[in-house]
């Protein structure tokens, strides 16, 4: 099956139409306070999530938040982004999936590992000319293609896959595409597609594990090396976890040397607890 | 007979887990030390037979030297910095560095055949080097490969237990 085929037969999964809209406001500078709450109000079950997540005690506003018009004035747009997609998603990500060995939380947690990692990287002055919220979102949804692939892997699938790994010598990305016909980065791509999420988005999670040196900017590099370097700072759930190819020109492209890789390790693994600490996983 | 006396369950096992740059310490012989998520991190278990004192270190990079405020606020991070503090809280405890055994897992790699992240060798290269200046030997480790272990450590008898995501777990 090809990606588009794969996407094409897919059950719907839950997600906000609301919480949709809101990150393809990514690649619109003139997105406005008004339009943010326009979106938020047409769906009451975000709205009242997104007043509850504000409203926690892991949130710097907790219990002062009343209307959503307060939450974005107070906020603005990139925290909200977070916010929206901790709750847009959680339904369709949160779940286990048999067939990379994930429970209930893995690849939830290992979503917001890479969306640290990402917005880390992005500030730590690696690059200059990507926004901290694109990286975070694009770290979020890198995976999202396992949620649609798992639709389809049937265990003697599995089996067979992990033979390629074990076997061939090939990363988990190739294996699946030799088994199945597409990779996770392909699907997920396709499934953003018809989400009609910002292109750049699309293109990074699209090739998150080939990643583009060129055009700039970076976006699917950074997100290559955010999964990666979250996988060396201790998220790296499911097995052969480590299949993974590592693409030396893209870590060259971005500035990361031998030297700096330790460092930004340690920096992601402070972002990662920073993120866990704020989602709560209930 | 007394009423207490009668009762003859067992008390539960105690699971004490390791968090990741972190160690844990026991002299419990009820006691099971667990740390997940070992990828290229390594999780380094520690143990006296003679007095059921055992330890399990989870460290993630080799060298503190990047960083001096980390290294002095979570040694347990580093090779260099975690390995003595594992050895000392284990003799603060009562254990004989003489009858000490040091079993080592983790160390995950990449498919990297340039070699340009290759934190899990690092990590070895680092505690191998440590632990050879310090005259002590590894008794055992399963080390590298691409899958993340779970390694725990019993310190009624020592036995230390490794498992995998899809394989059955086995023994070191």
């Amino acid at each position: 099956m090809t990606a588009n085929e794969i996407v094409a037969k897919l059950k719907p999964l839950p997600v906000s139409r609301a919480g949709l809209r809101l990150i393809k406001l990514l690649d619109q500078p003139d997105r406005d306070n008004e339009r943010i709450i326009q979106i938020l109000k047409c769906d009451a079950m975000l709205t009242a999530k997104v007043l509850r997540s504000c409203n926690s005690a892991g949130c710097a506003l907790k219990g002062r938040v009343a209307s959503v018009d307060q939450a974005v004035l107070l906020l603005g747009y990139n925290q909200i982004l977070r916010i929206v997609l901790s709750v847009a998603l959680a339904e369709a990500m949160r779940v286990p999936l048999k067939a990379y060995a994930f429970d209930g939380n893995d690849l939830w947690l290992h979503s917001f590992a890479a969306a640290a990692a990402a917005e880390t990287l992005a500030l730590d002055g690696l690059v200059s000319d990507i926004d901290p919220s694109s990286a975070y979102t694009a770290g979020l949804l890198h995976d999202i293609g396992k949620v649609a692939l798992h639709q389809f892997l049937k265990p003697d699938l599995v089996l067979s896959l992990r033979q390629q790994i074990a076997e061939q010598g090939l990363s988990r990305p190739d294996a699946e595409k030799v088994v199945i016909g597409a990779d996770h980065a392909e699907v997920g791509a396709g499934l953003l597609a018809q989400w009609e999420l910002p292109a750049e988005i699309i293109e990074a999670v699209a090739n998150h594990h080939h990643p583009l040196v060129e055009p700039r900017p970076r976006l699917s590099a950074l997100t290559f090396m955010a999964n990666l370097i979250s996988h060396l700072a201790g998220s790296a759930p499911g097995w052969e976890s480590y299949a993974v190819h590592l693409d030396g020109a893209a870590a060259a492209a971005l500035g990361i040397t031998r030297e700096r890789v330790d460092y930004l390790v340690m920096a992601v693994r402070e972002s990662i607890e920073r993120a866990e600490a704020f989602i709560v996983v209930e | 007979m007394s009423l207490a006396s009668k009762w003859v369950i067992p008390p539960p096992k105690k699971t004490l887990v390791v968090g990741i740059a972190d160690k844990v310490v026991s002299n419990d012989p009820g006691a099971e030390l667990v740390t997940y998520s070992l990828g290229s991190c390594l999780g380094i278990t520690l143990y006296d037979p003679a007095k059921r004192i055992g330890g399990l270190l989870h460290v993630m990079l080799p060298n503190s030297a990047i960083s001096a405020a980390k290294a002095a606020s979570c040694p347990m991070m580093f090779v260099d910095t975690g390995v003595p503090r594992l050895f000392h809280a284990l003799y603060e405890l009562g254990a004989d560095r003489a009858r000490l055994v040091l079993k080592v897992a983790g160390g995950a790699q990449f498919l990297d055949p340039d070699g340009v992240f290759n934190i899990g060798e690092r990590n070895q290269a680092a505690l191998a080097e440590l632990l050879r200046r310090n005259g002590f030997s590894i008794q055992a480790e399963d080390l590298g490969g691409v899958s993340s272990r779970t390694l725990r450590l019993q310190l009624d008898s020592g036995r230390v237990q490794i498992h995998s995501p899809g394989r059955p777990p086995y023994s070191l």
